[in-house]
């Protein structure tokens, strides 16, 4: 379960455990500077541009150090705190939104038994928790500030990220449903088929709540740049505007990674068995691919306006995602009944049962949403 | 004393010292804040008692509810969030309810006959076991229901409340 001693003299556990926690807290760390390099480099081929190509003389090959000189240059930076500003708010946030970041990583298996700094009980339960600490960071840089756009920025995140908590923990019960345990590690080993297949409503839901989550395009009404300057980190410079930068790449990887670990199958794939280590690269392979997906939402979509963002919330993610876990829970209980127990059959039966009712759920609503449009236009057209 | 009650010791004695400064903050959302403190400190005790559940209910209902809303309500409160108002009235009757109600508890809790030794010597918790009590008839089923029902109707009341006329 936790780091297993190696050598022969016995080290102190504990230790061995902080050290665990400290290697696991650099993995996003060292990710991510590969990580906003990729989609500096992506999104620029998306928008018709190269991308950063040369940083100075040592950029090396496709400018992939881009990121360290960005980084070396943001710590030169005077840190400015505004005459009003709520001095400790303002510096604590900055501090508040990397720490939360990372801490969710405690509980990411990248492979199976001992890569992984605690295997929690609840650790799929952790990991809502852990997001649900982070509108708090953003209520203090906004709130402290005393910057009118940065209070503005503070509400929508707030507003947007409370909303979107909703679907997120309906959609994440499915695959807790189908394992029958909160535990990352049980989850991954109980997807002999990926959960995508046979839940593919509930994947769908998760990661579009988890995509407003991040604050990621369309959903990014938080730090609308062309509304409201920067929104919650309007007033931040130099390496506190770099802690946000990194939290929201961090955040991105993680959102890409949790959902490969409930949906994809997480360290699953072939020769795990023999060699563990190969788990962390399937992992973040999967990983990798939905973070892409993410990016490409990124560089092709328009943003939405708030009332936009929280009507698709709740009417329309959080009653599909009741609707699919009502549906999960009574069909993986019906189809042992018919004597589809094993894997396959079972995920092909829930994949029907999320197509019909998918299909189902689209219809009444836009059923219903037409007959509401009608009444609006006969009220305004009548008086 | 063992490093662990050290350790217990002084996340407790944090997470009291944050309680304290919720009261004793004059602008409210200090206050909201060293709250969401506390209830951290609260949440680090579980997790040392190693109730990592216990933990996660903390930080999920706790801070993701009710400080939330409590922030929210701030928000939209007319000139909550400014920072150059004192935000507190009146501390001493709030003071004599605070210390009726405490010391009601603290009267209950000395009721109580606690057995001097542990029930049951368990590590860890058993979330099955949690599961299985919740929806067992000899367990806490008709609670259960009750609550449960009771939140759906507080569900619909407030749509009920809230819908377009």
């Amino acid at each position: 379960m936790d780091v297993v001693p190696g050598g022969s003299t016995p080290i102190p556990a504990f230790l061995l455990r902080l050290l665990g926690a400290f290697a696991m807290a650099l993995v996003p760390l060292v990710l991510i500077l590969f990580l906003i390099w990729e989609s500096r480099k992506v999104i620029g081929r998306m928008q018709d541009r190269l991308g950063p190509t040369n940083a100075g003389t040592y950029a090396g090959p496709f400018a992939l150090f881009q990121t360290f000189a960005d980084g070396i240059k943001i710590l030169t930076k005077e840190l400015i705190i505004p005459d009003g500003a709520d001095r400790p708010v303002f510096i604590a946030a900055p501090i508040l939104v990397v720490t939360v970041a990372i801490a969710v990583w405690a509980v990411i298996p990248l492979g199976p038994a001992g890569l992984q700094v605690v295997d929690l009980d609840v650790g799929a339960f952790y990991v809502v928790a852990m997001s649900s600490l982070a509108p708090f960071s953003m209520i203090m840089a906004g709130w402290s500030s005393r910057n009118k756009y940065a209070e503005v920025g503070a509400f929508r995140a707030v507003s947007q990220i409370v909303s979107y908590e909703i679907p997120q923990v309906l959609a994440l019960l499915a695959p807790v449903l189908l394992t029958g345990s909160l535990s990352l590690q049980n989850i991954i080993q109980a997807q002999s088929v990926p959960y995508i297949v046979a839940v593919p409503l509930a994947a769908l839901i998760y990661f579009l709540a988890s995509a407003a989550e991040v604050g990621r395009l369309p959903f990014e009404l938080a730090e609308a740049d062309s509304e409201i300057v920067a929104g919650f980190f309007t007033e931040y410079s130099g390496m506190m505007f770099g802690a946000f930068y990194l939290a929201e790449f961090i955040n991105n990887l993680t959102a890409a990674v949790v959902f490969a670990i409930l949906f994809l199958g997480g360290w699953r794939g072939p020769w795990v068995d023999q060699v563990p280590m190969l788990g962390a690269v399937w992992l973040l392979l999967k990983a990798f691919l939905v973070f892409n997906v993410l990016l490409l939402f990124w560089a092709a979509m328009p943003r939405l306006r708030i009332d936009q963002v929280l009507g698709f919330n709740w009417k329309f993610l959080v009653p599909l995602g009741m609707v699919v876990l009502l549906a999960v829970a009574l069909v993986d209980k019906l189809l042992p009944l018919v004597g589809l127990t094993d894997p396959w059959p079972r995920s092909l039966g829930l994949l029907l049962a999320n197509m019909v009712l998918g299909l189902g759920v689209v219809g009444v609503l836009s059923w219903m949403g037409r007959r509401a449009q009608r009444r609006i236009v006969r009220r305004e057209v009548a008086p | 004393m063992p490093v662990s009650q050290v350790v217990f010791l002084a996340v407790g004695a944090l997470a009291l010292g944050a309680a304290v400064r919720v009261v004793m903050s004059h602008r409210v959302f200090h206050a909201a804040l060293w709250l969401i403190g506390s209830f951290f400190g609260v949440a680090a005790l579980y997790m040392l008692l190693e109730s990592p559940f216990m933990a996660g209910i903390q930080l999920f209902l706790y801070i993701g509810g009710v400080a939330v809303l409590t922030v929210i309500a701030i928000m939209v409160t007319k000139g909550g969030m400014r920072p150059d108002r004192r935000s507190t009235n009146d501390p001493w009757s709030s003071a004599v309810v605070a210390v009726a109600l405490f010391a009601v508890m603290v009267w209950m809790i000395i009721q109580l006959p606690l057995p001097a030794e542990p029930a049951s010597q368990v590590h860890g918790e058993s979330l099955h076991l949690l599961g299985a009590a919740l929806v067992d008839p000899e367990g806490y089923l008709l609670p259960f229901e009750v609550v449960s029902v009771m939140l759906l109707i507080v569900l619909i009341g407030s749509l009920y409340l809230g819908r377009e006329r």
